[in-house]
């Protein structure tokens, strides 16, 4: 049995679609067997509560009178950076120059929740541009426009992070003890988008995904997108792999999802929620959706040489990992995970009900993500080459 | 912010089941008559007991009775007689109890403090929400500066 993004549109319409979270599909999967599953369910529900650092927004001001071209601006004391006379782009991850543990992620909470917040610019002195300076509060009701670029929004797979040294290193995987004494993994593995659809079969350029509760879109291949990554037996990649770069509306978005973060030694990170609708167009599809924890490997990395390459412990299933203990180098150790399990199983019972309802449509890519793609590195290069 | 994990030195071997050798920080105040004033008593905390003594606020007036707040950092058992020991001077011990308090209304359960908690003070349960289980806290106080989105706070 085979089916088209259009008919499950038609049944959505009609409210006669068959949706199920990716935790219920595996359950259902299990019991019928991936036909009998294939001939009930039209789609699956995946979703992703994780840290992004990769992130800006982007914010058009009305004109102020007389009218300012910004030189320099700051959000809640978070310097923005110009990108047009009254637009500024306000990175994630930039911190205040009041308060390090603050943000732009912060000032992206602070907007989406409705706080009133302050701006602070200063125009360059031009003819036509006359206003030297202007202050205010204002919040997102005030702006022309804010969108957000999460250009890692959805990350297929990652490591599993420890520390074989003697001390403790505060790392962007927080904080690992020395001696392995603990690990960290950052993965909603079998409720992720791409962990679900490995191939990105059905996801792909122009998909309308869920966003914090706004539309989003998938506008391409995201920041450290590794597509070469090496797969398990279940065509799973085993660490970091492919990503996908998200552009949405922030005025369409509820603040529970968007949630500004600090970690210790890294900096103001950004934690928004991510739902993808998966279709169940044919077997292969449904073959892939059944795919659990115990099958879903990640690599173990030693985080405690400073360096881009890592020596590496091996293999483990999230499925060990979730029993909170894991053997790294014949040493038990307590492993916990930084991304919200919680929160993604509710974003995929929010992103059923609102196809149930109705409100939520599927689309046709209108292009395929590039998985042949080399993940670069950057060396120095000290003669320029012609 | 300083934070201890466990037992240095001859006993980090320990396995990772040994949890009770988990250092543990405690507060007191400590009231002095004016007898027992020269007493060294962070010397004899470090030398006797392993206790590492930060002091918070001294009260101390020559002559008269003192009073001292001080943070003790140390295996919970060397704790308890380290007290009894102090009391044997005739120096009143009052405890300040101190705790950690979650928000759980603003908690993502992330797990983040989950991953430092190595007295197993922290879970998830089998829907992925944080559960504190507050008799195992050892008011290690790694949680509070683990927490990404600073909903863990000490109460004092
Ligand atoms: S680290 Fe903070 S947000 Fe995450 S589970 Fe613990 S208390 Fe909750
Ligand atoms: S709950 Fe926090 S303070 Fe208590 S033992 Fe665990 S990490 Fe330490």
């Amino acid at each position: 049995m085979k089916r088209t993004i259009y008919e499950i549109n038609e049944k959505i319409k009609k409210g006669k679609a068959f949706v199920l979270t990716a935790n219920e599909a595996k359950s259902l999967i299990q019991e019928k067997g991936t036909k009998g599953f294939l001939n009930e369910v039209d789609v699956v529900t995946c979703a992703a509560f994780e840290m992004n650092a990769n992130a800006i927004a982007y914010l058009n001001f009305g004109q102020t009178d007389p009218l300012i071209y910004f030189s320099s601006a700051s959000i809640n004391n978070v310097p923005a950076y110009v990108a047009g006379p009254s637009d500024l782009c306000l990175s994630c991850v930039a911190p205040s120059t009041e308060n390090y543990k603050y943000g732009g992620a912060h000032v992206i909470e602070d907007l989406t929740s409705g706080k009133n917040i302050r701006l602070k610019s200063i125009g360059h002195p031009l003819e036509e541009y006359t206003n030297k300076e202007f202050d205010t509060w204002f919040n997102l009701s005030d702006l022309n426009h804010a969108r957000i670029l999460l250009n890692q929004g959805i990350n297929q797979n990652n490591i599993i992070a420890c520390n074989s040294g003697d001390k403790d290193i505060n790392s962007h995987m927080g904080t690992l003890i020395g001696k392995l004494e603990n690990s960290t993994f950052n993965s909603s593995s079998y409720l992720n988008p791409l962990i679900n659809d490995p191939f990105c079969e059905t996801i792909g350029i122009g998909s309308k995904i869920w966003v914090a509760g706004a539309e989003g879109i998938i506008v391409g291949e995201g920041s450290n997108h590794n597509p070469e990554q090496k797969r398990n037996d279940y065509d799973i990649p085993v660490g970091p792999a492919a990503t996908l770069a998200v552009v949405a509306d922030l005025s369409d978005m509820d603040s529970k999802w968007v949630r500004g973060g600090f970690i210790k030694s890294f900096g103001p990170v950004l934690y928004i929620g991510i739902g993808v609708a998966i279709p169940v167009l044919n077997e292969s599809i449904a073959e892939k959706l059944s795919i659990g924890d115990e099958n879903i490997h990640t690599t173990i990395v030693d985080f405690s040489i400073p360096r881009r390459a890592k020596p590496i412990f091996g293999q483990c299933t999230y499925e060990e990992l979730r029993t909170s203990t894991v053997i790294i180098n014949r040493k038990p150790t307590l492993s916990a995970p930084l991304s919200s399990m919680a929160y993604a199983q509710e974003i995929c019972g929010l992103l059923k009900e609102n196809i149930m309802n109705g409100k939520f449509f599927l689309t046709e890519p209108t292009t395929k993500i590039n998985l042949n793609k080399k993940l670069k590195k950057m060396n120095p290069r000290l003669i320029e080459k012609i | 912010m300083p934070r201890k994990k466990k037992n240095q030195g001859e006993s980090s071997k320990m396995s990772k089941s040994d949890s009770l050798s988990l250092r543990t920080r405690r507060r007191v105040i400590l009231s002095f008559p004016p007898s027992v004033l020269q007493t060294p008593i962070t010397y004899i905390l470090a030398k006797e007991y392993d206790i590492a003594s930060n002091i918070l606020r001294a009260e101390i007036l020559p002559e008269e009775s003192g009073k001292l707040v001080i943070e003790m950092d140390g295996l919970p058992e060397n704790l308890d007689k380290a007290i009894q020991r102090i009391k044997e001077f005739d120096i009143d011990v009052t405890e300040i109890a101190r705790k950690v308090t979650f928000d759980m209304d603003k908690c993502i359960h992330c797990g983040a403090c989950v991953s430092v908690c190595l007295a197993g003070a922290l879970k998830l349960d089998k829907n992925f929400h944080l559960e504190f289980i507050e008799p195992k806290c050892t008011v290690c106080e790694m949680c509070v500066t683990t927490c990404p989105v600073d909903v863990v706070n000490i109460d004092i």
